[in-house]
C-alpha cells in the first residue's frame, strides 16, 4: 500500500513527515498487499519518562501560576557556616481587566529579613493606556528610549518602593514615576533587601511624535521624533565614593534630556545630563551624541561627548572629566565579519595628555563549522593598556572545539599571555559537557610589585539526567600559579521532579582563593566596586511546590483557544565575547528578564530563568541590561526573539559581555 | 557508534482534522523528527523516540516501519512493503501497538542491528506512529479520517559516507520565479547534503550570499537543489535579476565543492 501526500512532504525529510491517511479514500485506491510486519524487541518492559496528569487539572477560574520554595542553606561567606531556613513565593494571576498580577517574595526569618514585589503589568485603560505598576524591590524606571546602545548609559537604583509606568503606544506616549529607599538585593538561600539610607525619587516621561500601535516595547528602528525627559531626586545617600557616608550624606537632583531621530536607516539621539549635589560647589553638565547609519551589510557610528568633572547621576558613578568623538564600524556577512572603533578623548581638567582608544575585532568563517578570529583593544589615555585575543573555532571528532590566545600589558596593568584550550563535548540527548583548559604567564605586577608567575587553569561544566526524572549538573574552575597561588570553585546541583507538583532542588558551592579582577580598559567605562573575595562556602536546598490551575487556553501573551509552551535560559557572562557559554562561564544572578516586555521574571543564583506557560508564536526576551552589574551589558539592546512552540519548551542563552572592552 | 545532533525542533502532530472542532483525533509530540547514525555490520544500535501524549483521553497508536522514497519534485513516498534493497528486516520495534495515558511522555525504544560482513550501506527507513483514533469529519465528506507520522532514520553501516560532487548547474522556474539550481551528484553509498554559502553577483551588480536547499541526496541519484538568497536580519530576501555570477565553496561534511558559474535563463 503507498499514500502519497505532498505539501508538507516537500520538506519531509528535514524534519518528520506528517502523513493523513484517510481509510475510506486509501482503500478505494489501493490494492490490497500482504503489509510487512515487523520483529518486535522481546522482553523490554515500558519507559515512561513522564507521567500524564494523574491529578485532575483544575481548569476553573482565572490562569494562574503559584510556586513555594522553602530553602535551607548556608551564607557563602559566613564563617560559622550556620544552616539557615528561607521562604519564597512566586504566584501569578492573569486578570482579563486588571493585567497580570504578580508576587515575588523571599523570606529569611532567622534575620528577619526578606524581599517582596507586587507587580500588576499590562492593565488596560480607556483610549489605549496600559499600566504597569510594581511595589516593593524593583528598580528606578528610565524611558525605553534611554536603554537603546548608546557610547555612554545612565544607570538605575534598586530601591525599595513603588513605581508606576503608563503606557499608550497609539499616541507614540510613556509616562514613569518611583520612589523608595536604595538598597541591595544581598544573602542566601533567600535573597533580601538591604536597605541604605535616604530616598530616591524618578519620574519619566517619553513622547514618540508618530505613535505606533507596536505594543512590544521601543525598538531602535521606530522611525520618527522621540524626546524623552527623565528627572531624579536622592536625599540623604550615601556618596558612592564614600558608602560609609564618612564625610558626610549627599543630596542630589539629575535631569536627562533625550531626543531622537530615526529615518529609515540612519538614527541619531543625543543626551544631556545636568546633576546638582550637595556634595559640589556648581552643577556639573554631560552630553553626548550618538549617530548611527547603515549602508548594506556595514553600519558605521560617529558621536561625540563630553563629561565634566565630577559628573554623576543622583550619587551613582558616571563617566566624568572627560571630551571627545569617536566612530565606529561593523560589517557582517555570512562568510565574515569585522568591526572596529576610535575614540579620541582628552581630560577636561588636564589630569591626563590627549589619548586615545581603539578596538577591533574580526571573525572569519572557514567552513560551516570552522571560523577564525582576532581582535585587539589599546586604550593611551590616563596610562596605557592593551589586551588582543586570537581564537579558532572548529568542529573536532568529539565536537565543538576552539582555541584561543590572550595577550594583553601595558603600563598600568599586569601583562599577560594565555592559551586556552575549549572543548564542547558530543554526548547522548540530555547529556552535556564542556571543558577549558588554560596556560598563561602573568609578569611582574607594576602596582604591587608581585612577582612573574606561570599559571594553569581548567574548567569543567556538565550536565546529565539520571533517571527519567532528576537531573545532575556541575562547575569546577581551578587555577594555580608557581608561586604558589591558588583559586578553586566548585558548584555542584541536582534536582529532581517528585511529581507533576513536587520537585526537590539542591546545590553546593565552594570558592577558595582570591580572584584576578580584570579592570575594564574602555575608559568610558564606568569605577568598578572593589570586591575581594578570599574564600566562600555555601550550600541549599530547595523543596518546592507549583501549582498550575485555570483555563489553559490563556497562556502568558495569548487569547483564548491558544496553546501554550515554555521558555526557560540562562543569562550569562560572556567573559570571551564568543556568543556560546563556555565552562569558566559563570550565570549572572538577579538579573530582571522581560517576556513580551509584560511578564516580568528575576534569575536565580546560577542565572536561570523560566516562563512556564507561554502563548505560542514569536515572543520578545528582554534582558535588562541596566540590571546587570557593570561595566557589563547584554547583547543586541537585550532583545532576543524566540518561537514558542505549542507544549515545548524553548531554551535561550543570553550573552552579557564587557561594555567596549 | 554515535548520535548526530538533531537540529530539527519537536515535531508536531495535531489532528489533521480540518471542519469539525468536536473531532477528537491524534494528537502527540515525537522527538526527535529525524535519525542520523553511524554503526557497524554485527552492532546493535538502539535508539529512542519520545511519544508525548497531548490529548485528553487515553492515545492509543499503531508503530510500525515504511520504506521510503523521494521523488524528483522532492516530495516523499512511504510504503509499507518491503522495497527490493530494504535494511527494515534488521529493524526491531518496542512493541506495534502502543497505549499512552494523557500528558505523558513516552520513550519509545527500536533497534538497529544489521547482518555481519553487511558491506558498508546507508540503512533508511521510516518509524511511523499512527493514531489509530480516528476521527469523523462532518461536512460533505463524511469519512474517517486517522493521521500519522513518519520519523526519517538514516543508519551509515560501516563508514558509509556521501560523496557529493556538482554536476551542473541552470536556472528553472520554481513557484513563478526564475531559481538557480544546482544539480547535485551523490557518487558515494550514504546520503549527504549540501551546507554552506556562495557569494553572488547579479544583473543590477547587487551583491548577494546564496545558500543551497537543504536537501538530502541519496546515494546515486543527481538531485536539483536551488540556490536561494540569503536575506539579512529584519530585511526581505533580495531578488535576483538574472544572470547572476557565483563563486565560492560548498560544503558536505569535511567535503570542500568549488562552485564559479553564471547562472542565466
Amino acid at each position: 500500500m503507498i499514500l502519497r501526500w505532498g505539501g508538507l512532504c516537500q520538506l519531509a525529510l528535514l524534519c518528520a513527515a506528517i502523513v493523513p491517511t484517510t481509510s475510506a479514500r486509501a482503500e478505494a485506491v489501493t490494492t490490497p498487499t500482504t503489509a510487512y510486519v515487523d520483529r518486535e524487541i522481546q522482553g523490554l518492559a515500558p519507559d515512561v519518562a513522564e507521567l500524564g496528569d494523574q491529578t485532575p487539572y483544575d481548569a476553573a477560574g482565572l490562569p494562574r501560576f503559584l510556586r513555594l520554595e522553602t530553602r535551607l542553606g548556608t551564607q557563602p561567606f559566613e564563617l560559622q557556616q550556620r544552616s539557615r531556613l528561607g521562604f519564597a513565593l512566586f504566584g501569578l494571576v492573569e486578570t482579563p481587566n486588571h493585567g497580570i498580577l504578580s508576587i515575588d517574595g523571599n523570606l529569611d526569618p532567622h534575620e528577619q529579613r526578606g524581599s517582596l514585589t507586587l507587580r500588576q503589568r499590562g492593565m488596560p485603560w480607556a483610549d489605549g493606556w496600559l499600566a504597569n505598576h510594581e511595589l516593593g524591590v524593583i528598580n528606578t524606571p528610565a524611558p525605553d528610549i534611554t536603554r537603546l546602545p548608546s557610547r555612554i548609559f545612565v544607570p538605575l537604583a534598586l530601591i525599595q518602593g513603588a513605581g508606576a509606568e503608563w503606557n499608550n503606544s497609539g499616541r507614540g506616549l510613556q509616562l514613569q514615576a518611583a520612589t523608595g529607599t536604595p538598597g541591595l538585593l544581598v544573602g542566601l538561600p533567600s535573597s533580601a533587601f538591604e536597605r541604605l539610607q535616604g530616598r530616591r525619587s524618578s519620574l519619566g516621561a517619553r513622547w514618540h511624535l508618530r505613535g505606533d500601535s507596536d505594543l512590544s516595547g521601543f525598538s531602535s528602528s521606530r522611525l520618527g521624533w522621540t524626546a524623552a525627559l527623565r528627572v531624579e531626586s536622592a536625599r540623604g545617600i550615601s556618596p558612592f565614593s564614600d558608602p560609609l557616608a564618612l564625610a558626610g550624606q549627599e543630596d542630589a537632583n539629575a535631569t536627562q534630556l533625550v531626543l531622537r531621530h530615526a529615518s529609515d536607516g540612519r538614527r541619531t539621539q543625543g543626551q544631556f545630563v545636568h546633576n546638582i549635589s550637595s556634595l559640589a560647589s556648581d552643577a556639573r553638565n554631560g552630553f553626548w551624541v550618538d549617530s548611527e547609519w547603515d549602508d548594506g551589510p556595514r553600519r558605521h557610528s560617529l558621536g561625540g561627548y563630553r563629561l565634566e568633572p565630577g559628573l554623576s547621576w543622583a550619587g551613582q558613578p558616571l563617566p566624568s572629566d572627560l571630551t571627545g568623538v569617536y566612530a565606529r564600524s561593523s560589517w557582517r556577512t555570512r562568510q565574515w565579519s569585522a568591526e572596529g572603533s576610535v575614540d579620541l578623548l582628552r581630560s577636561i581638567t588636564g589630569r591626563a595628555s590627549n589619548g586615545s582608544f581603539v578596538t577591533s575585532s574580526a571573525r572569519w568563517r572557514l567552513a560551516s563549522q570552522s571560523s577564525l578570529g582576532a581582535g585587539f583593544s589599546l586604550r593611551r589615555f590616563d596610562g596605557q593598556a592593551w589586551d588582543s585575543f586570537a581564537d579558532w573555532r572548529f568542529s573536532s571528532a568529539w565536537g565543538p572545539s576552539g582555541l584561543r590566545m590572550e595577550l594583553a600589558g601595558g603600563s598600568s596593568v599586569v601583562s599577560r599571555q594565555e592559551l586556552i584550550y575549549d572543548q564542547d563535548w558530543t554526548l547522548s540527548e540530555g547529556f552535556s559537557l564542556s571543558t577549558s583548559l588554560g596556560a598563561g604567564r602573568l609578569r611582574r605586577d607594576p602596582v604591587t610589585g608581585e612577582a612573574p608567575q606561570d599559571l594553569l587553569r581548567a574548567a569543567l561544566s556538565l550536565s546529565a539526567p539520571v533517571g527519567a526524572r532528576a537531573q545532575v549538573r556541575g562547575n569546577l574552575n581551578t587555577e594555580r600559579g608557581s608561586s604558589g597561588s591558588k583559586r578553586w570553585g566548585l558548584n555542584l546541583g541536582a534536582s529532581w521532579r517528585i511529581d507533576s507538583r513536587w520537585s526537590l532542588e539542591a546545590n553546593l558551592s565552594r570558592s577558595q582563593g582570591r580572584s584576578l579582577s580584570t579592570v575594564p580598559l574602555d575608559p568610558l567605562a564606568p569605577p568598578l566596586p572593589t570586591v575581594i573575595g578570599v574564600g566562600s562556602r555555601s550550600f541549599y536546598a530547595v523543596l518546592r511546590y507549583e501549582l498550575q490551575a485555570g483555563s489553559r487556553t490563556v497562556p502568558l501573551g495569548g487569547n483564548a483557544a491558544d496553546g501554550s509552551g515554555r521558555v526557560e535560559g540562562v543569562v550569562y557572562f560572556d567573559a570571551n565575547k564568543s556568543g556560546t557559554q563556555e565552562a569558566s562561564e559563570l550565570g549572572v544572578p538577579n538579573v530582571t528578564v522581560f517576556l513580551d516586555n509584560r511578564y516580568g521574571v528575576r534569575t536565580d543564583t546560577q542565572g536561570r530563568f523560566e516562563f512556564p506557560f507561554v502563548a505560542a508564536g514569536v515572543r520578545t526576551v528582554n534582558v535588562r541590561s541596566d540590571t546587570l552589574p557593570l561595566p557589563w551589558a547584554a547583547v543586541g539592546e537585550g532583545q532576543t526573539s524566540v518561537e514558542v512552540r505549542l507544549r515545548d519548551t524553548s531554551r535561550l542563552s543570553i550573552a552579557a559581555q564587557r561594555l567596549n572592552d | 557508534m554515535r548520535s548526530w545532533t538533531f537540529h530539527a525542533p519537536i515535531a508536531l502532530l495535531l489532528a489533521l482534522v480540518a471542519g469539525s472542532a468536536s473531532a477528537q483525533g491524534f494528537a502527540a509530540y515525537i522527538s526527535p523528527p529525524r535519525f542520523e547514525v553511524q554503526l557497524e555490520a554485527g552492532q546493535v544500535l538502539r535508539q529512542v523516540v519520545e511519544i508525548q501524549h497531548v490529548g485528553r483521553v487515553r492515545g492509543n497508536y499503531r508503530i510500525y516501519t515504511n520504506d521510503w522514497v523521494l521523488s524528483p519534485d522532492n516530495s516523499v513516498s512511504f510504503s509499507d512493503t518491503l522495497a527490493p534493497d530494504s535494511c527494515r528486516p534488521w529493524v526491531a520495534v518496542e512493541r506495534r501497538e502502543l497505549s499512552i495515558e494523557p500528558g505523558a511522555r513516552y520513550r519509545y525504544r527500536f533497534e538497529i542491528t544489521p547482518p555481519p560482513g553487511t558491506p558498508a550501506r546507508e540503512c533508511r527507513f521510516a518509524l511511523m506512529v499512527e493514531g489509530l483514533e480516528t476521527a469523523k469529519v462532518e461536512g460533505q465528506l463524511n469519512f474517517p479520517v486517522g493521521g500519522r507520522i513518519g520519523v526519517i532514520v538514516y543508519a551509515s553501516i560501516g563508514g558509509a559516507a556521501p560523496r557529493l560532487e556538482i554536476a551542473g548547474t541552470r536556472v528553472a522556474t520554481v513557484n513563478g520565479q526564475p531559481t538557480a539550481l544546482v544539480e547535485v551528484r551523490n557518487s558515494g553509498n550514504a546520503h549527504g547534503r549540501l551546507e554552506g554559502f556562495v557569494n553572488g553577483t547579479d544583473a543590477d551588480g547587487q551583491r548577494l550570499e546564496l545558500a543551497p536547499a537543504n536537501l538530502p541526496i541519496l546515494p546515486g541519484e543527481t538531485r536539483s537543489l536551488s540556490l536561494a538568497p540569503v536575506a539579512a536580519e529584519n530585511r526581505p530576501a533580495p531578488t535576483i535579476r538574472f544572470p547572476l555570477q557565483v563563486q565560492g565553496q560548498l560544503e558536505s561534511g569535511r567535503e570542500r565543492l568549488p562552485l564559479n558559474a553564471q547562472f542565466a535563463p
